[in-house]
């Protein structure tokens, strides 16, 4: 198992990207040389016991010569509330770099990343580091209208071939994500022994998406979300029921065994 | 090393002695961490040296693996936490092969705790156990609110606690403690039974029954709907029973529930705990034991005192204090 570390960190930006969605930069070396795409962060809201647990949050991205490294977040509760409201220059307990990330086998030429609104998050990370490794990547990203697309002008400057969906065809295809996927997968013919899929959304989706990818016979990867207390693996309060491999069912811990799952273990 | 400097003589002199005495365990100092929240000791070592703990309770080892309950298992509450694990463990006969080794290695006090459904389900890990090296204790956990069977229900009624722990007390010669409920009318009567038993001491609390219901989708937060409220919002509760057991019986307590600062920690040794164990706070901050062993030493210095064991119960009355209650 990789180290960990729990630091205190000094916020060095803050950005807000779209309504309540929030990009923050932090100062870190030592998760910028650790993390691995598809790991996340561990945070302390603050000092106060309420809210009292940590939040999972997901490496957006590193920085490797100043040292930072961006989450990015949207406020959905009392937690990101608070975290959006925290100011350049306090700073921030994190514990990182957590949970098993996503891992292209050797061979993989070109991967398709698929990312349903905040789902862009892990997989902003796994796209830069795979287009550095020469794998070509197709990202699908969707949300439910243009307002709420992230990203986009980021991933383009990565060298990621950008496919957009939207569900009101506000922008790109008029549709859902996975309806895109599908055409996708059935227009070109992906060699099925150097292209991956991987996916972060709404559960729905992701388990669209695993089922094209069992029709289409592509292996995949999947980011899952759980509600977490310990975030290392003691507390057993994140688990989601996964497939064995010899075809039973067994609990397993989202923040230790995952959050990247293979599409042989997931139930959705 | 450079011979101390006067200061640092002085210094030397002022640290005072953090070890306790839990009947026949001598402890280097009273924190430890409670059940369920450190895992099997390896979960946290990177971030916090196990061997600077007082002690180190592992999750509840049953007799057979329980995968416990469905998910969602754990939700927020106002400083606190609801959990309905289940008691998901890997079982006796995995944790002694592949658990046990890390723990033996370690160089503070281990101590496994144990449940089950039946008396008999606990007598036999505790025998399966006895061989084993490197346990200093059991605590037999019949407290747990989220099991059908067993747990709270075998630690609700005196008599009933005082036939599983007399049974259990045969089947070893470990040092015993028993971990016991607040969710019962009498602490204090079940922690008389606990010493009937020949256990040697007791932890107090596990957690509190409660619940939490989302108002958008007016599903309850856990799958078990009811679960085991834990974390700051606990703390009065658990100090309160601490108070009473230490009272009214001649067992050391333990304290545990909600405490997250040193102060919180000198709070329950005032009221009458010889040890406290730190629980949710792992979650909060892996540092909280360290940070309470330290404050604790900082505590007995701003004291003059020279032992923690010399605030063990001291707790100042009016004299007719004790009348009111
Ligand atoms: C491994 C992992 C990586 C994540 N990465 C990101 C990320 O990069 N960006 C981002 O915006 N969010 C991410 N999340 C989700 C994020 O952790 C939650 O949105 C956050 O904890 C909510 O906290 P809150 O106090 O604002 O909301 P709360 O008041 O706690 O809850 C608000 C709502 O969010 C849901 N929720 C709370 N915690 C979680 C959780 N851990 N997972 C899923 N749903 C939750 C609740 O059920 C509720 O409906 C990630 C979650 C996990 C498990
Ligand atoms: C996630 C979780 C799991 C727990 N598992 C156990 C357990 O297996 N056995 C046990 O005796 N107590 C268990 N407990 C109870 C704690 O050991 C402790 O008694 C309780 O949480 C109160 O202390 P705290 O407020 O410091 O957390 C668990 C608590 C939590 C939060
Ligand atoms: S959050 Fe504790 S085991 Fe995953």
């Amino acid at each position: 198992m990789s180290a960990l570390i729990q630091q205190k960190v000094k916020i060095l930006a803050k950005e807000e990207l779209a309504a309540e969605v929030f990009l923050m930069q932090v100062h870190c070396p030592q998760i910028v040389s650790m993390g691995q795409p598809g790991q996340f962060l561990h945070l302390r809201v603050g000092e106060d016991p309420d809210p009292l647990l940590r939040r999972p949050l997901s490496i957006f991205r590193t920085d490797p010569e100043k040292g930072t490294v961006s989450l990015l977040f949207r406020v959905v509760g009392r937690g990101t509330h608070v975290m959006s409201r925290m100011r350049v220059g306090e700073t921030i307990d994190l514990i990182g770099p957590l949970g098993r990330g996503f891992s292209a086998t050797q061979g993989t030429r070109t991967a398709l990343v698929v990312a349903g609104g905040l789902g862009v998050a892990p997989l902003f990370f796994l796209t830069e580091s795979l287009v550095q490794k020469g794998v070509c990547v197709r990202f699908l990203l969707g949300a439910q209208s243009k307002k709420q697309l992230l990203c986009c002008t980021m991933l383009r400057s990565l060298g990621a071939d950008l496919l957009i969906s939207t569900d009101d065809g506000s922008a790109g295809f008029h549709g859902l994500i996975t309806q895109l996927l599908e055409e996708l997968l059935a227009k070109e013919s992906f060699d099925h022994s150097r292209t991956m899929i991987f996916s972060t959304g709404p559960e729905a989706m992701m388990a669209g998406v695993a089922s094209l990818a069992r029709r289409f016979s592509i292996p995949a990867q999947f980011s899952l979300e759980r509600r977490m207390a310990c975030g290392v693996g003691a507390c057993l309060g994140c688990v989601v029921l996964c497939r064995t491999r010899s075809g039973g069912r067994e609990y397993r811990r989202v923040c230790a065994d995952g959050p990247v799952f293979d599409l042989e273990e997931v139930v959705f | 090393m450079s011979r101390p400097t006067s200061v640092g003589y002085v210094e030397e002199i002022l640290k005072a002695d953090l070890s306790v005495q839990l009947a026949s365990l001598r402890l280097k100092n009273p924190v430890l961490v409670a059940s369920g929240t450190y895992g099997w000791g390896q979960e946290y070592r990177d971030l916090l040296d196990p061997n600077l703990l007082g002690g180190l309770i592992t999750k509840a080892v049953t007799l057979h693996p329980r995968e416990g309950n469905p998910p969602p298992r754990v939700a927020e509450t106002r400083c606190g936490m609801l959990n309905a694990i289940g008691l998901a463990n890997v079982g006796v006969d995995v944790f002694v092969r592949e658990k046990l080794p890390f723990l033996q290695s370690l160089k503070t006090a281990v101590i496994v705790n144990v449940a089950g459904s039946t008396t008999e389900e606990y007598v036999q890990v505790v025998k399966k156990l006895e061989g084993q090296p490197g346990i200093e204790a059991l605590e037999i956990n019949i407290s747990c609110p989220n099991v059908k069977e067993g747990g709270m229900a075998l630690g609700s009624d005196p008599r009933e606690a005082f036939r599983l722990l007399s049974a259990v007390r045969k089947a070893t010669k470990r040092l015993l403690i028993a971990k016991l409920s607040p969710n019962v009318t009498d602490i204090a009567a079940i922690a008389q039974s606990a010493a009937d038993a020949g256990v040697e001491a007791v932890s107090l609390v596990n957690t509190l029954l409660g619940m939490a219901i989302d108002v958008q989708t007016h599903r309850p937060l856990l799958s078990t709907v009811v679960g085991g409220l834990s974390g700051p919002a606990i703390k009065p509760v658990a100090l309160a029973m601490v108070w009473k057991v230490a009272q009214k019986v001649s067992l050391p307590v333990i304290g545990v529930g909600g405490i997250m600062t040193a102060e919180d920690a000198v709070e329950f040794i005032l009221a009458g705990a010889c040890a406290v164990q730190v629980g949710t706070a792992n979650f909060v901050d892996p540092h909280a034991p360290l940070n309470i062993i330290q404050g604790l030493e900082k505590a007995c210095a701003q004291r003059g005192l020279r032992e923690i064991r010399e605030l063990v119960g001291k707790m100042v009355l009016e004299n007719d204090a004790h009348e009111i209650r």
